[in-house]
């Protein structure tokens, strides 16, 4: 079946983005990305500990295969984002950008101003952006307006696990988005990344729930295997949700 | 000359140092790495291109695993 996510300028074949934080080893990470198939990768940038050089995480991620997507985490305001965007750029991981704004660390949730304002400067200043933003039907029209490739909103707060808490918001974000929807942050488990693809998300991005399960790659296949059975069940047609029941054998006097 | 590497003081001996010298100095593997000389952005190609002045306040950031 030909059913491409595209984002941008770019066509993928999976719909599972994958975050590098909190895996247990860069082996870990490089196991859990390869069962996972996922084409976009996550990466975040961070000022150096000169006392411990050793994080090999980029040598994790297949450059041929997976597309870079750092993000700007740890900013919390715009112009701190354009800094750590233009850095992400110079660091070689081009010009790919998850803008992700958390003024506060107890909830992490994004700032919607500062994101908006944000965006409007980096993609004048050539950047591919996919904002992650609360589920905002009315910021992602204006994201989409200024010029993202994709929305980002979340299901529940970053490496929280607790599923898809603002459903019917994402649903209205996917009725009403002309760019791709992308599930993040908070889905904690299979079920959680089907039921984002089942009501129509373009595509999921998990991190914590593989990095720290018993076995990440194991997870990442299974993350894997219910975004595609999500997709398959949005693509194919959901049947309709009723209060009574429906006799799916022939009646007795038939 | 004196330096500032991320916050730190560092004396480094000679004329011409780059910033390419600096992350030899403080055995930093230069993948994934890029800099910041005074407030400026410099990638990893013009490490050997760009010099360090005395009191130079360099940050090196490197890419890590996020979400």
């Amino acid at each position: 079946m030909n059913d491409l996510l595209k984002i941008a300028d770019r066509t993928f074949n999976n719909r599972l983005f994958i975050g590098t934080g909190k895996f247990p080893s860069v082996k870990s990470l490089r196991d859990s990305i390869i069962a996972s198939g996922s084409e976009i990768i996550t990466v975040a940038l961070r000022r150096v500990n000169l006392d411990n050089t050793d994080d090999g995480i980029i040598s994790a991620i297949d450059r041929s295969l997976q597309l870079l997507l750092p993000n700007t985490s740890g900013a919390r305001n715009a112009e701190e984002a354009v800094r750590l965007a233009k850095l992400a750029r110079a660091a070689g991981c081009g010009n790919w950008l998850k803008l992700e704004i958390t003024p506060e660390p107890r909830y992490l949730l994004p700032d919607p101003i500062e994101t908006l304002k944000a965006a409007q400067i980096l993609v004048k200043d050539g950047f591919i952006v996919l904002p992650y933003i609360n589920a905002d039907p009315i910021l992602a029209k204006r994201l989409e307006d200024v010029g993202c490739s994709a929305v980002m909103p979340l299901g529940s707060p970053i490496g929280s696990n607790r599923g898809i808490k603002t459903i019917d918001s994402i649903r209205i974000i996917i009725e009403q988005s002309n760019i791709p929807v992308v599930v993040d942050a908070g889905l904690g488990a299979p079920s959680d990344a089907s039921l984002a693809m089942e009501i129509g998300a373009d595509a999921v991005l998990v991190n914590t729930a593989i990095a720290v399960a018993g076995d990440p790659a194991q997870m990442a296949q299974a993350f894997s295997y219910a975004v595609k059975a999500g997709r398959l069940a949005y693509i194919s047609g959901l049947a309709e949700k009723t209060f009574r029941a429906n006799a799916s054998s022939p009646s007795a006097e038939a | 000359m004196k330096i500032f590497v991320n916050g730190n003081e560092h004396e480094l001996e000679g004329s011409s140092i780059t910033v390419e010298d600096v992350i030899k100095t403080v055995n930093m593997p230069s993948m994934g790495l890029v800099a910041e000389l005074d407030g400026e952005i410099i990638s990893n190609k013009d490490f050997s291109k760009s010099l360090i002045k005395d009191n130079s306040k360099l940050e090196l950031i490197r890419i890590v695993g996020g979400g």
